[in-house]
């Protein structure tokens, strides 16, 4: 899942220059591509600097708190100040990392906004197109929120009906259940603490 | 004797060539992964890691864990990361126990996560020190204990880890795994604040504000809060505001100019 999102964060870019001014949630998605593309095409400059550019603007296009708190659900109430604290910070890093991780991979692929419509009391799902040079085409839908400082952010993903926040939600549910807040955090700082590729001997 | 000397240096003059091309293809591989070409990174360094070169298995293991000129597979990452780690990688050692705490590529086992990880940790790698000592800390695959954390923490700490200083400031504060000591905890909170680490800097702002372990003193509690709370740290907001809520108008304005020469604007 984790991948296939990632993969879409890519190419939400693609098809950047073929859309129309827009408002709001669709206007999001528009940007948050050619922002992407703009790092994608860039071949300067290390690997690492290339993927801070592409953390920031997903950090900026993300809701990472709010889907934080989401994620974790009905445990998030049994959780204590600095476990929250520790895991808002851990979920973001590894959902920025999980994401940025695939910068390189670019092979022509487009993007196409379809749609979009009302979702709830407050929220908007951008519907897009992604059509691969190799292979069927993959429809993705953006869930869009506007916040209190009236900037709108996306706050789930869904490839294919499957929602990345409620994926994660049970995965993340489970391992509460066998270690306890704790436990996941540490999941979560194992995941994103790897150590990098080396030239060092 | 000159026969001897001839064939020494014909033996030499090879193997420094089969040395240099070895060295060669990883630096190849080197640059075009600095390049984002994967692809020619993994033909590099595929070679190599076959024929078990640990650096270039090391590498193989973060091309697949991360999707890099590959399909993303943590499956075949933890197989080479298990290769190198054979071998004597500490780094593969680490990110493999770090594999066996997530579950990725290997079934979650947080007693072989402890296993590798104590391996790295003795081969003297500071995050695997610190990650031993949190396993010890909540007893995931191996038994509770806060002092056997403690001791891991210690290690780490003096290797530099910040969050492995912070661990042993919270560790005196709390009489964990240690005779309760708050100017011990205080040096510590120091040492990873120094370093920029949040967290830390929240703590010995705290301590500051509560005169534990160091004689009160509100501007350099504001001070440290104010540094957490540039960082986006959650609970510096509310600590903040407490604290300026004590202090006279001259003395905030003194501690907002200190932070203005770092670069840093107090709310």
């Amino acid at each position: 899942m984790r991948r296939v999102v990632g993969f879409l964060i890519v190419l939400a870019g693609l098809a950047w220059p073929a859309l129309a001014s827009a408002q709001g949630a669709s206007q999001l998605i528009q940007q948050l591509g050619g922002q992407a593309i703009q790092v994608l095409q860039t071949t300067g400059g290390s690997l690492e600097q290339r993927e801070r550019q592409f953390r920031a603007i997903l950090s900026a296009s993300f809701d990472m708190p709010g889907i934080a708190r989401f994620v974790l659900g009905r445990h998030w109430q049994q959780a204590n100040d600095e476990q929250r604290q520790d895991y808002v910070q851990l979920f973001t890093e590894y959902v920025l990392q999980t994401y940025s991780a695939r910068l390189g991979g670019y092979s022509g692929e487009t993007l196409a906004v379809t749609g979009e419509r009302p979702a709830g009391q407050r929220d908007t799902v951008v519907t897009t197109r992604i059509n691969r040079p190799s292979g069927a085409p993959v429809d993705a839908s953006w869930r869009v929120r506007q916040g209190e400082d009236s900037r709108f952010r996306i706050i789930d993903v869904e490839v294919a009906g499957v929602s990345m926040t409620l994926t994660q939600r049970d995965e993340f549910s489970a391992v509460v259940q066998r270690y306890g807040i704790d436990g996941l955090n540490e999941v979560l700082r194992a995941r994103t603490t790897k150590a990098p590729a080396t030239a060092a001997r | 004797m000159i026969r001897i000397t001839q064939a020494a240096l014909a033996a030499a003059f090879s193997l420094s060539l089969a040395l240099s091309a070895a060295a060669a293809d990883f630096d190849a591989g080197w640059t075009a992964y600095e390049r984002g070409d994967f692809a020619t990174a993994l033909k590099e360094w595929q070679p190599l890691a076959e024929r078990g070169d640990r650096r270039a298995q090391f590498n193989m293991g973060v091309l697949y864990d991360q999707g890099k000129g590959v399909d993303r597979s943590d499956k075949i990452a933890a197989e080479w990361w298990q290769k190198a780690a054979l071998n004597g990688s500490v780094l593969a050692q680490h990110n493999l126990g770090q594999s066996y705490i997530a579950g990725d590529g290997v079934p979650q086992d947080m007693a072989m996560a402890a296993s590798w990880l104590q391996r790295a940790a003795v081969g003297g790698h500071a995050p695997a020190q610190y990650t031993l000592g949190k396993l010890h800390a909540y007893g995931m695959g191996v038994a509770r204990s806060d002092a056997e954390a403690l001791r891991w923490y210690v290690l780490s700490a003096d290797r530099g880890n910040e969050r492995a200083q912070y661990n042993m400031g919270k560790s005196y504060r709390d009489g964990a795994g240690a005779p309760k000591d708050l100017a011990e905890a205080v040096k510590w909170f120091r040492r990873a604040a120094d370093a920029g680490y949040a967290k830390a800097q929240s703590a010995l702002g705290q301590r500051y504000l509560k005169g534990e372990g160091v004689e009160k003193n509100l501007g350099e509690a504001l001070y440290w809060t104010a540094l957490a709370e540039a960082q986006n740290l959650d609970r510096a907001e509310d600590d903040r505001a407490e604290i300026t809520a004590q202090m006279a108008t001259a003395d905030v304005e003194a501690v907002r100019k200190r932070l203005a020469e770092r670069g840093v604007t107090l709310k």
